[in-house]
């Protein structure tokens, strides 16, 4: 998988606390706790890291 | 107008009944992507303005990696478009070995060894090597219609390195001074 471009950041509507990283096939989004959560385009997800504070991404 | 609106533009008047979204970063410096539904099909396309290029990407299930094709006009980008769209293909991935990327232009040994003047066994040789002189690697890929680039990625830059690729463009002697001299001048 290639690594999420920084210039490919993009903020994610109702969630001020998380931040999206676009490439061809995956969604990396990016929790400001750390969280991580990868979606493919089709919305399936593929891998998750809650964040230091024990919450994932689809809790910020 | 921005290349990745010209495309979504040009896609659908060629494809009625495509579902075609801008899916652009904020940074409107850095591209972004087209998201293509058509049906059960799907493609994508990332703009990259620092490559000039499209990159074009359908692969079944989930794909990992970047672009599989690459075009450098919104004419070309939309005519395989509409192949991968309409006739439901597949992007091909871009990894390909030298002896698979002449099969792939249908063009044989013999003929490529006939274009750049050598014998077919060195031709069959060449191809197996793992190494081989940048030089000739070029006149490979020139003589199977294509240019040679070498490119160096960095975590936030892609740069072509001209100097192997291009006759010609040797290192340039640098306009700084050197700091021995910057010290012996205080």
């Amino acid at each position: 998988m290639y690594p999420p471009e920084l210039d490919q950041i993009h903020d994610v509507p109702g969630s001020p606390k998380v931040k999206r990283l676009r490439s061809s096939y995956h969604n990396t989004f990016v929790g400001e706790n750390g969280a991580i959560e990868i979606r493919s385009s089709s919305g399936t997800i593929e891998f998750f890291k809650p964040g230091a504070d024990g919450k994932t991404v689809s809790e910020l | 107008m921005n290349p990745l609106e010209e495309l979504k533009r040009e896609i659908e008047s060629k494809i009625p009944g495509v579902k075609a979204v801008i899916d652009a970063p904020r940074d409107p410096r850095a591209g972004g992507f087209l998201d293509l539904h058509l049906d059960d099909h799907g493609a994508v396309v990332e703009w990259s303005p620092r490559e000039r290029r499209f990159g074009v990407s359908s692969l079944p299930g989930t794909g990992f990696g970047g672009a599989d094709e690459a075009y450098d006009d919104v004419a070309s980008t939309v005519l395989r478009l509409v192949e991968i769209l309409k006739e439901g293909q597949h992007t091909d991935p871009k990894e390909l070995l030298l002896n698979e990327l002449r099969d792939k232009l249908g063009i044989s040994q013999e003929e490529l060894a006939k274009t750049l003047d050598l014998r077919q066994p060195t031709l069959s040789k060449m191809e197996r090597r793992r190494d081989v002189l940048i030089s000739t690697l070029r006149k490979i890929v020139e003589g199977l219609g294509g240019k040679l680039e070498i490119a160096a990625r960095f975590p936030r830059a892609l740069v072509q390195l001209v100097q192997f690729t291009e006759p010609g463009r040797t290192a340039r002697k640098s306009a700084r001074r050197k700091p021995s001299r910057l010290k012996a001048d205080r």
